[in-house]
């Protein structure tokens, strides 16, 4: 679905992606770990068209999309969520969640698409009125989702969707990133609880400055004596 | 010492002029708040706004009340035109790269003014230009009064432009975060390049509105655009309501102001006002919503 | 790549700004080298007796216009003082006027001043149109023994320094208040509608509080109160404030001083207030006599009073002739203090002419002893006599009053060429 070759990126010439190569088969739940300034937000940027690439080429269902513009991205179906949730703090939940079906094919679906965003987080729905600014770290998380949710992704990315969350919030989080996976969306997560997401991926990748060092299976990598020292603490 | 009839005058005169100031503000604070740069050429969009209603008027034939669609359109054309061109490319350069640019533009203008239609002033005369009515011992001046609602009408659809219409959340959302904007799809750039062209229309067509009755030539701008940063300033920087507010306060102080002190301290008033909100409140009134 | 552009948008930017301004700026001094060329050749073409006077005028920047009418008045008067025989007593001797550009700066006027002296070695100055760079480069003139004619710059200053080699031809700025008191006072006395309560309405720079200062010391003397004395911002956006204020006074009269912008603005603005006062408005300044300003009001400035030393249509011998010549020659009429620049080309000549000599000190004993009775040089004022202060005794403003849309002038009685209404009913009753 996804195939990244030989990318490399930089900024104002320090390397932050070196050779990396990296593929998203339909239907999975890719994991990319890596310790922070590994390249992992430098990764997702790139593949949204925020960052350019140096060299090396993006395919998206057999388009190349590495020159495009974030909007043009966003319309062949691939949306992240970012890191630190980048919301519209001064518009209401209701007109955050509309943004996200900006572009034409998911307006036409707006009142659909909403009805199950609001399936998935009553909460919202409650709050729908409210500004963005004024809601709960998790609940700005489930606005965030429920935002990326709004353009029906083919790809959804997320970048450390629980970071700074209550532990509980935290696994209503994840509950509904595999909720999401099981009816049918390709995943891309990048999760600060590397043991929770190497558990849960059908595939994961190490990124280690800025390059890729291992990959596998899951539960492959849950076992490998460098994972196991580098990330989990064993 | 002042009578009730003379304050009750310059109270009105006040609020009709800060309806213009305040539409002038509004442009100002709407490419601010969106864009994060200053226009320093904004007091030349609304001479060219005048000089637009000028020309259609003694041209044409056209009725400056008419003129106004024209100066949208034509403004608005001018501002994106411009801001593609020439603000595009420094946005993400140094703040003071932004500055000289937009200085630049405003020399550029106003000596293109002199260049094209020389340095005279210039009066509109029309049949409207000096009537006036009385409401009890206060006298209403039409036109001014004609500007005013047209400023608040004017006002109100941005407002709900912005508010309610695709295009508007998307320039709202691109002011409230840029990458988030980019990252649900939105055209930041074209968002940009709306904001900038309706911003700078507003100024023009707040020159349009002045028309009728003040004088036209090619610096007329800077005498409105010093009030105009400080109306920003007061109604906090990308504010949209605080504009209008700031805009009325301004109007009314300085009419208030210039009868009980001298007129030639009226900019001292408001240059006062900026200064104690920059003192007290450096967020500008409506510093706490942001 | 980025930064190229920006570079890229940024130099064509200026260097569009660049060629329109210099564009605009070209044209006046690419005309000044050619007229100057053309008097060169005047001179040496037919005898190398040529009498070299220096000129300094704002030539560039916001005032180059006025600078340049000045320029136009005195090409106009060496014309014809040189083809009429030049100076008879120095062998028919041609006049060239020699043009430097003060850029509105004293230190670049007395730079200039300093090098027409010594290097054009000039045997006068005259100048400078702006009373600031005056102050200087009579100084300079002072120090060198050279005499300078100032008959465009106004501030009383000027003669007020017991410089023995400055002579002033035209008024000064405190005559204003002098004249238009003195008007409002006579046509009272001759109507029986006496004028007691004056307001007086001025900008708030420089030259206005010289003038609001000319009219609190005379106003009184004259038998007048001063009930309203009000300053307006400029730039102003509105006068709205400043008028409310003189209404709230409720004056006889309002004496108001104004550049173009605040002229147009009052006189609007009063109609938008509908208010007049009881007798009258009298305005002063640059502003109300030009002729863009009448453009600009239409039929709101009918019955305004203005005060000024010259106006086109005044009953005053050789006037319309002068400004005849000058509309022929340039277009133009011959306002903004060029007609005072014309008659003291001629006030020059005269002295050059009776001293027989350039030598600095000769000329200026010549000057103080001018007393010019007719000719050209009196169709500003009946007379041109200098007191010991080097001013022009007999320099004085007259009257005009706006009827059928043109200023006519009404006062002093001897150059008037209408009657003056008086009083000048409101709003309503025209």
């Amino acid at each position: 679905m996804l195939k990244i070759q030989k990318l490399e990126v930089s900024y104002g010439g320090m390397v932050a992606l070196r050779d990396v190569s990296i593929q998203v088969n339909e239907g999975e739940l890719l994991a990319i770990v890596g310790s922070n300034g590994a390249g992992k937000t430098t990764l997702l940027n790139t593949i949204s068209g925020l960052v350019k690439p140096a060299k090396g080429t993006i395919e998206f269902m057999g388009n190349r999309i590495e020159r495009l513009e974030p909007p043009a991205i966003v319309r062949q179906g691939i949306v992240q969520v970012p890191e630190g949730r980048k919301l519209f703090p001064r518009m209401t939940v209701l007109e955050n969640l509309e943004m996200g079906a900006y572009g034409p094919q998911a307006a036409d679906k707006l009142s659909e698409t909403l009805d199950m965003v609001f399936e998935l987080f009553p909460k919202l729905k409650e709050r729908r009125k409210q500004l963005a600014g004024t809601l709960s770290g998790g609940e700005q998380q489930m606005v965030a989702i429920g935002r990326a949710l709004m353009s029906r992704p083919k790809l959804l990315m997320l970048d450390e969707p629980t970071l700074g969350l209550a532990p509980k919030m935290k696994d209503l989080v994840l509950k509904t990133v595999l909720n999401i996976h099981k009816k049918g969306t390709t995943v891309v997560l990048i999760e600060q609880n590397v043991a929770y997401s190497l558990n849960i991926c059908t595939r994961a990748y190490v990124l280690e400055n800025g390059s890729i060092v291992l990959e596998g299976q899951g539960r492959d990598l849950l076992g490998n004596e460098h994972v196991k020292k580098a990330y989990l603490g064993l | 010492m002042i009578t009730a009839q003379i304050f009750w005058q310059s109270f009105i005169n006040g609020i009709l002029m800060g309806g213009i100031y305040a539409l002038v503000a509004v442009g100002l604070t709407l490419i601010y708040g969106v864009m994060n740069i200053m226009n320093f050429a904004h007091g030349e969009f609304l001479m060219l706004g005048m000089y637009i209603s000028y020309w259609a008027f003694t041209l044409l034939g056209i009725d400056p009340y008419l003129s106004v669609v024209i100066a949208f359109l034509i403004l608005f054309l001018i501002g994106t035109l411009i801001e593609k061109t020439m603000i595009e490319p420094v946005l993400k350069g140094q703040p003071l790269n932004q500055l000289l640019l937009t200085i630049g533009i405003s020399l550029f203008l106003s000596n293109m003014a002199v260049f094209l239609w020389s340095s005279d002033n210039r009066s509109l005369q029309t049949t409207y230009s000096n009537t006036s009515f009385n409401l009890g011992n206060i006298v209403l001046h039409e036109p001014r009064l004609v500007a005013f609602l047209f400023a608040v009408v004017i006002s109100i659809v941005l407002y709900i432009f912005l508010q309610k219409t695709k295009i508007g959340k998307g320039i709202r959302a691109a002011s409230q975060h840029k990458e988030g904007a980019l990252l649900v799809g939105i055209d930041v750039k074209k968002s940009y390049m709306i904001a900038f062209g309706i911003g700078v229309a507003c100024a023009g067509i707040a020159g349009v509105l002045l028309s009728p009755f003040f004088y036209i030539n090619p610096t007329v701008g800077a005498a409105f655009s010093f009030t105009a940063y400080v109306i920003v300033v007061l109604g906090t920087m990308g504010n949209f309501v605080g504009a209008l507010i700031g805009g009325l306060i301004i109007g009314i102080a300085e009419a208030i102001g210039g009868i009980v002190f001298m007129p030639s301290l009226k900019q001292v008033i408001s240059f006062g006002i900026f200064i104690l909100v920059l003192l007290f409140k450096p967020t500008g009134l409506f510093g706490g919503q942001q | 790549m980025r930064k190229k552009w920006i570079l890229a948008v940024l130099t064509i930017l200026l260097v569009v700004v660049l060629v329109t301004a210099s564009g605009c700026g070209q044209k006046s001094s690419e005309s000044q080298d050619a007229s100057k060329k053309i008097s060169q050749s005047q001179g040496a073409g037919k005898d190398t007796n040529v009498i070299k006077i220096g000129a300094i005028y704002p030539l560039s920047g916001p005032t180059a216009q006025d600078g340049e009418n000045q320029r136009k008045a005195h090409e106009l008067a060496v014309e014809e003082i040189n083809k009429a025989g030049g100076i008879k007593s120095l062998g028919g001797a041609k006049l060239q006027f020699v043009y430097a550009d003060s850029q509105s700066k004293p230190e670049v006027g007395i730079a200039e001043a300093e090098r027409l002296i010594n290097q054009e070695k000039v045997v006068a100055l005259m100048g400078t149109y702006e009373s600031h760079v005056a102050m200087s480069v009579s100084e300079i003139a002072e120090r060198y023994g050279i005499p300078i004619i100032i008959p465009n710059a106004l501030a009383d200053k000027l003669t007020e320094r017991g410089l023995k080699y400055t002579f002033k031809t035209v008024i000064k700025t405190s005559d204003f208040g002098r004249d238009t008191g003195k008007f409002v006072r006579e046509i009272g006395e001759k109507t029986g509608k006496v004028a007691k309560r004056a307001a007086i309405l001025y900008g708030d720079f420089f030259f206005g509080h010289e003038v609001a200062e000319g009219w609190i010391k005379q106003l009184p003397q004259m038998g007048f109160e001063i009930v309203a004395n009000v300053a307006y911002p400029v730039p102003a956006t509105n006068m709205q404030e400043a008028l409310l204020k003189v209404k709230q006074a409720n004056p006889d009269v309002l004496f108001v001083l104004g550049n173009i912008s605040e002229a147009v603005l009052t006189i609007k603005q009063l109609k938008e207030l509908n208010y007049w006062p009881t007798y009258g408005v009298v305005g002063v300044g640059g502003g109300f006599s030009n002729p863009v300003f009448l453009q600009n009001t239409g039929q709101l400035a009918e019955g305004l009073f203005i005060a000024n030393d010259w106006f086109p249509e005044i009953n005053r011998a050789g006037s319309k002739e002068v400004n005849k010549k000058f509309k022929d020659k340039y277009g133009i009429d011959m306002t903004g203090n060029a007609n005072t620049t014309y008659a003291a080309t001629w006030v020059l000549a005269d002295a050059l002419e009776r001293a027989g000599s350039t030598d600095g000190n000769k000329l200026r004993e010549a000057l103080a002893n001018t007393d010019i009775t007719s000719g050209p040089a009196t169709f500003m004022y009946d007379r041109i006599k200098f007191d010991e202060t080097g001013q022009n005794i007999s320099a004085q403003n007259v009257i005009a009053q706006v009827q059928g849309g043109k200023p006519m002038v009404v006062w002093p009685d001897k150059y008037k060429i209408a009657d003056p209404k008086w009083p000048v009913p409101g709003w309503d009753k025209r």
